[in-house]
């Protein structure tokens, strides 16, 4: 099942891209939201499906490797967006110009994770509830960073399509700048709160079972501590003098390119988790 | 007594009136509400010489497209009956190919006041379920409603027909909504209060937009607008803490350039939300073309729209093109359909005959009784017949050729 899904699932997510793909570039009575979502869903639910094989393959709670983890990265940042971009409020219009660019974002995580991640996966020792809690909650503070990321990306995008006077897809298919940017600030600001939790939450942990090397001075604690406040700059540009929604945008993407190079660090042999 | 055209059998012919034909007051008495459409197409399908009739009526038009041995006279009763009040300057008819193209181009929105709206779809689509009930949709108006109500998807579908607007005003509100989100929720500034910012303001009053403050030289002139299109009215000298407060900027002047790029210095730094949208609608432009570079700014002025119309209009051409083919591609079709429904009853003969030489074969050999003789015979007496019905059917699908159709809708177009 595992060697399945870890097959499957970068072949769906292809799909999925094709599908956003199609509507971003099609008119609006040409989009076929309802059947994308469902295939997205889907997917998300497949991919879903892979981590609880990992669990039932260790019959309780898995240790990951350094590469399940950018697929987890990938699940939670779809999952995020399905039900804050795609499940609730916001223009219709926008669904299929942001899903692409979300979709990518995970269709290349997952290639990456089902490319490299090796199939089995061992059981994790220690308090599980407590890995549970700390992973979780880094994990959605990574989405958010990513949606923040993209959003930014995507304001910084139209922003120049239209300053450069032209009005194709993007135009069409992408949301408002005053959606994007509020959007950009929204995502920004659950990504600081989240990361704060997480990583405070993981100090503790940490030296609850005694690991000292784990504190406030580590230089990736650092650098998520220095995120979150970048993040929480981001979230209350609209109050701060001279924070155009254009550099609120631009320090969102940085933001979360600082983040994905973070990653490879953090991810590296020997390193961290 | 007109002749139908040979495929058709039965001649075709459509009356009405239309927003090209008619002024409102003519339209609105022609009208048939949705609560008395069955009973009048009863009534016009119970006229002598008719034997289907379809009755559209929509706010912009009222046709109807009837099939009989005599539809000639039924035209006649139409003009002294449902269209007595109207002028004949406000009719116009159609004879069948005609009549099949003209329903086809309402279908596809081709002859909408709106190009490519998809609106009058339903109201066909109602047209014809009160046909059925009234029982005057037959044969023949039953599929040519079907294919008119499946082109007019698909040329929704796949053309972009209805797409890009044709007036400058309205690509720039259009633009300004890409900025600045929704209008409801945007303050829109105004400067100067002739004709086109009028046009504009009225366009964003369409479009719900907040507020709206007009701007001008003379005060007494934008008061006067504000009177009729409310809002509020201030002198040039408050331009720039008008600008720190609106989303969009409409400047429509004459001779003078009046915003200066650092006018906008205070707007653009206080923006939070989205870059405010400078539209420059005056010739000479009345803003500094430097303005535009500034950032958390958008300017554009009427060259840029111009632009933008341009293309849309090319849009809209090829749209137009290339749903002409598809609805010439729908005639055809409907005729070919047309001459195999003619040529049943000939198809039935034919199997009939089939079968007898195969009866007359086995008992001349004496082998009715034997089952293997009569399966072998059965076998190939329905073989034999599948493939001289797929030769004739073949054959008449391949009818009119494409040139005759391409003269029959030229010559449509040069008629309206």
């Amino acid at each position: 099942m595992i060697q399945l899904l870890t097959v499957l699932l970068p072949t769906a997510y292809l799909a999925v891209l094709l599908a956003y793909a199609h509507d971003f570039l099609a008119r609006s009575e040409n989009r076929h939201t309802r059947l994308r979502r469902t295939y997205f869903y889907a997917t998300l639910a497949l991919h879903a499906g892979l981590f609880v094989a990992y669990a039932v393959s260790v019959e309780g709670t898995p240790h990951l490797h350094r590469l399940h983890w950018v697929s987890a990265f990938g699940l939670v940042t779809g999952l995020l967006y399905a039900i804050v971009g795609e499940g609730s409020g916001g223009s219709r219009q926008g669904r299929a110009g942001v899903g692409l660019f979300v979709v990518a974002l995970v269709f290349v995580l997952q290639l990456v994770g089902s490319a490299f991640a090796p199939l089995s996966v061992t059981p994790h020792i220690g308090n599980p509830t407590f890995y549970a809690l700390h992973i979780g909650t880094i994990l959605l503070a990574s989405a958010s960073l990513a949606l923040s990321g993209t959003y930014g990306g995507l304001y910084l995008f139209l922003y120049r399509q239209m300053r450069g006077k032209k009005f194709g897809p993007a135009f069409r298919s992408l949301p408002s700048l005053s959606e994007l940017a509020a959007l950009t600030r929204r995502a920004s600001g659950y990504a600081c709160a989240l990361l704060f939790i997480g990583v405070n939450g993981g100090i503790a942990w940490a030296h609850a079972k005694d690991v000292p090397e784990f504190s406030y001075s580590h230089p990736l604690v650092l650098l998520a501590l220095g995120l979150c406040a970048h993040f929480a700059l981001v979230a209350f540009s609209r109050q701060l003098p001279g924070m155009t929604p254009r550099r609120a945008s631009v320090a969102a993407a940085l933001g979360f390119g600082v983040f994905v190079g973070s990653l490879f660090v953090a991810l590296a042999p020997g390193k961290f988790h | 007594m007109s002749a139908a055209h040979p495929d058709l059998e039965l001649p075709f012919a459509l009356i009405g009136l239309s927003h090209h034909s008619a002024p409102v007051e003519v339209r609105e008495r022609h009208a048939v509400p949705g609560d008395r459409l069955v009973a009048r197409t009863r009534e016009i399908g119970s006229l002598d010489g008719v034997d289907e009739a379809l009755l559209i009526s929509t706010c912009n038009r009222t046709e109807v497209l009837l099939v009989g041995p005599r539809v000639d006279d039924a035209l006649e009763a139409l003009k002294n009956g449902l269209f007595s009040s109207a002028g004949p300057q406000h009719l116009y008819e159609h004879r069948d190919l005609h009549a099949l193209v003209h329903l086809m181009r309402v279908g596809c929105g081709l002859d909408s006041l709106v190009l490519g709206e998809s609106q009058i779809l339903g109201q066909i689509r109602e047209a014809a379920a009160a046909s059925d009930s009234a029982g005057t949709l037959g044969e023949r108006l039953r599929p040519l409603v079907d294919q008119t109500l499946a082109l007019g998807k698909k040329v929704r579908a796949r053309t972009s027909l209805g797409e890009g607007t044709l007036s400058v005003a309205r690509v720039a509100v259009d633009i300004a909504s890409r900025a600045c989100g929704p209008l409801p929720s945007a303050r829109a500034l105004i400067v100067g209060t002739g004709e086109t910012g009028i046009l504009t303001a009225r366009h964003l009053v369409a479009e719900g937009a907040r507020e709206l403050v007009f701007a001008n030289r003379t005060l007494a002139n934008a008061e006067k607008v504000v009177r009729e299109l409310g809002g509020r009215a201030v002198g040039l000298d408050a331009l720039e803490r008008e600008l720190a407060a609106c989303d969009l900027v409409a400047v429509c002047v004459d001779g003078a350039r009046v915003v200066h790029a650092d006018h906008f210095e205070r707007a653009r730094l206080t923006r939070r939300d989205a870059p405010l949208v400078a539209l420059d609608l005056s010739v000479p432009r009345a803003i500094d073309p430097d303005a535009s570079k500034l950032d958390n700014l958008l300017v554009y002025d009427l060259d840029d729209l111009a632009t933008v119309v341009a293309q849309n209009k090319r849009g809209r051409e090829r749209a137009t093109e290339e749903t002409s083919s598809m609805l010439l591609a729908e005639v055809a079709k409907y005729l070919a359909r047309r001459r195999v429904a003619r040529a049943a009853p000939v198809m039935t003969g034919l199997s009939e005959r089939f079968d007898e030489v195969r009866r007359r074969f086995l008992a001349e050999y004496g082998v009715e009784d034997d089952e293997v003789a009569r399966r072998l015979a059965d076998d190939l007496a329905r073989r034999l017949l599948d493939a001289a019905f797929g030769a004739v059917k073949s054959g008449l699908r391949e009818g009119a050729a494409d040139e005759a159709l391409d003269r029959a809708y030229k010559s449509y177009l040069e008629q309206r």
